[in-house]
């Protein structure tokens, strides 16, 4: 509005100037002051000239840009009914000059008119906003929070239906095809000024960023002939976290098993793991004074490695080949997986990705949603040569790390990087 | 109150349909056995009605007998009981609706229900021309505005597809929902009763612009085909007397202003009759004068025009079913209407033609110029010659009213004297009473009035003078019209009811033609105002002239009306310009002097010093405010120009197989190039980008600058 109110304001200004100016010009004239007239003509002339060069344009711009509301209409077949009956009711009027038909007549088109108005003002300043209301999983029934406001300041909003469709920003179908998801709801009454926190159930096939596509509003208030709809500018996101497997599922997938046999050393840890002599210039702290004063030697405790328990895993979506369904299937699968085992022990994981780096605790799961599969150009430009990975795989244990990849098993090799262990994932059953 | 209740809903509904029942019934139209049907279906589908029990909806075949029988009551009805095609229709409509009150089983039913009701509505228009309608009228509006409204929000509620539907509320639960949002049906009625009240606004003035037709193609008359009684051509004495006791209005006169005062006394006359055999009183001869429209003026011009003429106009708004005579003040020149042709009888009657059997209205203009007792004075004998012999005719000769008759006016010697004489006589020996026993049929009523009851209403009284007179050979004929009315003070209008029927008496007088005398005695009010009647007259009668008889002829006046206001103030308006003009002139002169000086003031007066003012102010405002508004847009203009800078070289970036991912941040994908130089030289670049878009800096050329030598290495680059 205030666009629009500004030019129009100096227009007004500049106007009642050149206004001003025409009179002084009228009245030269008048007084036969020719020179002095034609002189304060031009100047009203001039100034007419930039409001509409300068001004005028600027207004009618932004006029036609803010009332570039892609409105949506249709007459409902009750309303064709209407429609016939109101010209039945003219017709009548006009063949039989009743003054009681032309008067009903009257105020069936004016209703017509009120009904544009009111749908008009019942869509108006709508805003839409979504949002998870809770941990959604893939595949698993979840809630999501849709804030539907009525900004407006007077006038309170009625009947509204909302038609969203969500899609989803990170994985595609292997056939290209994108994963969506409609919802609706129904809003009778939006108070003036007021928001409505709708939750709804809603079970997403896929994990992944789900973003509105469309956000339309429709409305056959008040009278239900005529429907009116209005697209909306698509607010918020739902993050579904990948699909988690059943206990049987996961047993099938023992990747983990005997990575944890291989890391069971000793280390410092809280669990006893063996007790042993005392070694001068050990920690006196860890001296097992019970055994010691059993034994009458030093007997000091040792503690399991609680770092070999701890696994750092990376999943390198980077892919220099295209990916088939069954590669695809089974990057989802290890997705799952992963965010099962993550749930069940979350201590003991990790992650790191080459391209954000580590991924901060708390936010795995967001991480494991967000992932997608990326096509490399070629191996040179793999994120494995960047100088920021390269600094941050120092801070990590490279040999106690696992690394799932659709790249050869040399790959990281080559590269002089000896990950702990490299899945395949093609070879994840 | 919780929308979520149900009942509100059905209050509503059934609210809806007791209007058409009001609207209908009050018309008086409905017979009895239809007035209990309806009532009684309203009341008993009222209790029968428990919410929406989902019913299968009627199949095709179903609803295929159900029209064939509702068509074939429509006949019947119309061929054996109401005979009248608008009767029979409401009485199919009525059964309909309670049919469909009484089966509601879908959602559509209700938009069903609304049109039966409707359609009731648009019925009573045919019948009824009262203000109870719009009353009526108001009240189907605003309930069946709240229950279109409510129904819609229940059917979008309920068209929610359940299986794409993830938000929770299905139509099962919309009792849950509205609980749960808590929703009151209080902004339903206060946005109905808005819409309603906007509705009306938008309704005025497309009701008093609407273009006015008449084609008349198919025109029913509903059975108003009674009269009231008195004014037909065959009168019976006592006929007026019937109606003397019924306050029911018979029309509305609007003429000048003060004829209250100047014509206390005036009357609208309606039909004169001139044979009398005895009872009755009648037209003796049947021809008539057919009056066109002149083609000039789209007048009837009635009578001739006299030298000394008063002229009145006077506006009458007739109500249905009164009479086809026109009720004009004595006596009518022209007469302004609707009508396809006039028929004037003998005895200056003004009929239509065609009966109309709706309100209608005309205007009249008429001479009431009455000459003075000294100039009828003048007048020694009657010419009879002119006269039709049936107004000297005495059906019954009675020597004893012939005695009487000599007796009173035995000393006076011109006619008009004797005419005065027996107009006071009757005034002053006989009492007025609508209380009378019925006259035997062998007897004379007039000899029964004069001698033995001595008492009765205006027709005994102008009958008795009309007779006595011509025992003299005076001609003279009975008029029965209306008296004056009720003066309303509130609107100017004078109200006539039934039971100012009246009648009196003309007299035939050479060259002024026939002049009215009235031998009634006063008589007490009848109809007693109050504040209250006059208030509900003046709010009906602007029901009746605005609405009902508004016309193409009123919307042609409303036009000209705002064509004459709009060219007011733009006289208005120019008066006020030149107004100004003059006041600067003489200020300037004021400051300047004389305007006569050769040179110009304007260039060379030192006086003129707030001119120069104004003339280096304007271009100061003028720079401000291309300044004000450009600025406003500086920051979009900034954001548009570096957006397409930095397009252009990511564009040359991309050429080179250098993508920058979507969603990486420029920084990220700088990072991401290999080649040193060329990756400080691109920090750089989008060091000034950010600065200049969102800094607002103008670093426009700098970065152009700084872009130009990017490319230019990039060219240098094979390999990235």
């Amino acid at each position: 509005m205030k666009k629009i109110k500004r030019p129009f304001l100096w227009s007004i200004v500049l106007l009642l100037i050149t206004i001003f100016f025409m009179f002084t010009a009228g009245l030269m004239f008048k007084m036969t002051e020719i020179k002095a007239g034609i002189f304060f003509t031009i100047i009203s002339l001039f100034i007419l000239l930039i409001v509409i060069v300068f001004l005028l344009p600027q207004m009618i711009k932004n006029v036609i840009k803010t009332s570039k509301t892609n409105i949506y209409f249709k007459i409902k077949p009750l309303g064709y009914l209407f429609i016939s009956l109101i010209i039945l009711i003219a017709l009548a009027g006009i063949n039989t000059g009743n003054n009681l038909l032309y008067l009903i007549f009257s105020f069936l088109l004016s209703s017509i008119i009120v009904s544009g108005i009111i749908s008009r003002s019942s869509l108006y300043k709508i805003s839409v906003n979504i949002e998870n209301a809770s941990d959604i999983y893939a595949r698993k029934n979840g809630e999501i929070l849709c804030n539907v406001k009525n900004k407006k300041k007077k006038i309170p909003s009625f009947s509204i239906v909302l038609e969203m469709k969500l899609s989803n920003q990170t994985i595609l179908l292997p056939d290209g095809s994108k994963i969506s998801k409609e919802i609706t709801g129904y809003y009778p009454y939006i108070e003036k000024n007021k928001k409505i926190k709708d939750t709804g159930k809603i079970n997403f096939p896929f994990r992944g960023i789900y973003k509105p596509e469309s956000t339309f509003i429709h409305t056959s208030f008040p009278f239900g002939f005529f429907k009116k709809g209005k697209h909306l500018p698509s607010l918020g996101e739902v993050i579904v976290f990948p699909e988690l497997l059943s206990n049987e599922e996961m047993k099938s997938f023992d990747v983990f098993k005997d990575f944890e046999e291989e890391t069971n050393k000793k280390g410092i840890g809280t669990d006893l793991y063996s007790l042993r002599k005392y070694i001068p210039g050990e920690d006196t702290r860890h001296i097992h004074w019970k055994s010691s004063a059993k034994t009458g030697t030093l007997i000091v405790k040792d503690f399991s490695e609680v770092k070999s328990r701890e696994k750092i895993l990376i999943v390198d979506n980077f892919t220099d080949k295209n990916v088939e369904g069954y590669l695809w299937e089974k990057f989802e699968r290890l997705i799952s997986i992963l965010a099962t085992s993550f749930l069940k022990t979350r201590e003991n994981f990790s992650f790191f990705s080459f391209q954000y780096g580590k991924v901060e605790k708390g936010y795995e799961l967001t991480y494991l949603s967000k992932i997608k599969i990326e096509r490399l150009r070629s191996s040179d430009i793999h994120p494995i040569n960047s100088e920021s990975s390269r600094n941050l795989m120092r801070e990590i244990d490279i040999a106690k790390t696992i690394v799932f990849t659709f790249l050869n098993e040399n790959f990281y090799k080559s590269h002089n990087i000896n990950f702990g262990k490299v899945i395949e994932i093609k070879n994840i059953k | 109150m919780n929308l979520s209740n149900k009942k509100h809903f059905k209050i509503i509904l059934f609210s809806m349909v007791a209007s058409s029942y009001f609207t209908i019934g009050l018309s008086g139209k409905l017979d009895l056995p239809f007035n209990i049907i309806f009532l009684l279906g309203i009341v008993v589908s009222f209790f029968l009605n428990k919410g929406q029990k989902k019913k299968e909806p009627f199949k095709f075949y179903e609803m295929v007998i159900i029209f064939i029988l509702f068509f074939a009551f429509f006949i019947a009805d119309y061929l054996f009981y109401s005979g009248e095609i608008i009767l029979s229709t409401a009485h199919v409509a009525i059964l309909a609706l309670i049919f469909k009150l009484l089966t509601i089983r879908s959602g559509r039913d209700y938009f069903y229900i609304f049109l039966l009701t409707l359609s009731i509505i648009l019925i009573s228009t045919t019948i009824t021309f009262d203000i109870y309608f719009l009353i009526c009228l108001l009240w189907f509006l605003i309930s069946a505005t709240i229950l279109t409204m409510l129904f819609e929000i229940r059917e979008s509620s309920a068209k929610i597809n359940p299986e794409t539907k993830t938000l929770e509320y299905t139509l099962n639960e919309w009792d849950t929902f509205l609980k749960r949002e808590n929703l009151k049906v209080s902004p339903i009625i206060k946005m109905g009763i808005i819409s309603l009240i906007s509705m009306a606004t938008i309704t005025i003035p497309l009701f008093f612009t609407m273009p006015r037709f008449s084609l008349s193609a198919f025109n029913i008359n509903f059975g108003m085909k009674n009269y009231i009684s008195g004014f037909s051509n065959e009168t019976e004495i006592g006929d007026v007397g019937k109606i003397l006791q019924n306050s029911k209005v018979v029309m509305r006169v609007v003429a000048n202003e003060d004829l209250g005062k100047l014509l206390p006394d005036i009357k609208w006359r309606g039909i004169a009759l001139d044979k009398f055999d005895g009872r009755r009183w009648s037209i003796s001869s049947k021809a008539y004068k057919l009056i066109e429209k002149s083609p000039r003026d789209k007048m009837f011009y009635i009578l001739k025009r006299n030298s000394r003429e008063i002229l009145l106009k006077s506006t009458f708004y007739v109500e249905p079913g009164i009479s086809e005579v026109l009720f004009t003040p004595w006596r009518p020149i022209a007469i302004a209407g609707k009508f396809r042709n006039l028929i004037l009888t003998r005895t200056s009657t003004v009929k239509m033609s065609t009966p109309i059997f709706k309100k209608f209205k005309y205007k009249v203009y008429s001479d009431i110029f009455r000459p003075n007792l000294s100039e009828l004075k003048k007048i020694k004998k009657i010419d009879i010659a002119k006269v039709s012999p049936s107004t000297l005719e005495i059906p019954d000769y009675n020597e004893k009213i012939k005695n009487l008759v000599l007796k009173i006016t035995k000393d006076k010697k011109t006619p008009v004297e004797k005419v005065l004489t027996i107009e006071r006589y009757l005034k002053k020996n006989y009492k007025y009473s609508l209380n009378l026993k019925p006259v035997p049929k062998d007897e004379d009523p007039i000899f029964n009035f004069l001698f033995i009851s001595k008492k009765g209403h205006c027709e005994y009284f102008a009958s008795a003078m009309a007779i006595m007179v011509r025992y003299l050979k005076i001609p003279s004929r009975l008029v029965n019209g209306f008296r004056r009315g009720d003066y309303n003070k509130l609107d100017g209008t004078f109200v006539v009811r039934e039971l100012h029927a009246h009648s009196w008496v003309e007299i035939y007088f050479n060259q002024y033609g026939w002049i009215s005398f009235d031998p009634t005695p006063a008589t007490s009010e009848m109809f007693k105002e109050s504040f209250i009647s006059n208030l509900i007259e003046a709010i009906t009668f602007i029901w009746v002239k605005n609405v009902i008889n508004y016309d193409f002829s009123d919307q042609v006046r409303l036009f000209w009306k705002i064509h004459n206001t709009t060219i007011d103030y733009k006289r208005k308006f120019k008066k006020l310009r030149e107004n100004i003009m003059d006041r600067l002139a003489n200020y300037l002169q004021s400051k300047i002097g004389t305007f006569d000086r050769k040179i110009n003031p304007i260039f060379y007066g030192k006086k003129l010093f707030f001119m120069a003012i104004i003339l280096i102010l304007t271009p100061i405002l003028l720079i401000l405010a291309i300044k004000n508004v450009r600025i406003k847009n500086k920051s979009k203009k900034y954001q548009n120009i570096y957006s397409k800078i930095m397009n252009n070289l990511l564009i040359e970036l991309k050429k080179r197989g250098v993508e920058k991912k979507e969603g990486e941040t420029l920084l990220e994908f700088v990072n991401r190039i290999k080649h040193k130089d060329l990756k400080d030289e691109l920090f750089n670049i989008v060091k000034l980008y950010y600065e200049g878009r969102f800094g607002q800096r103008d670093n426009e050329e700098k970065l152009k600058q700084r872009i130009k030598s990017a490319i230019k290495k990039l060219k240098e680059i094979n390999t990235l």
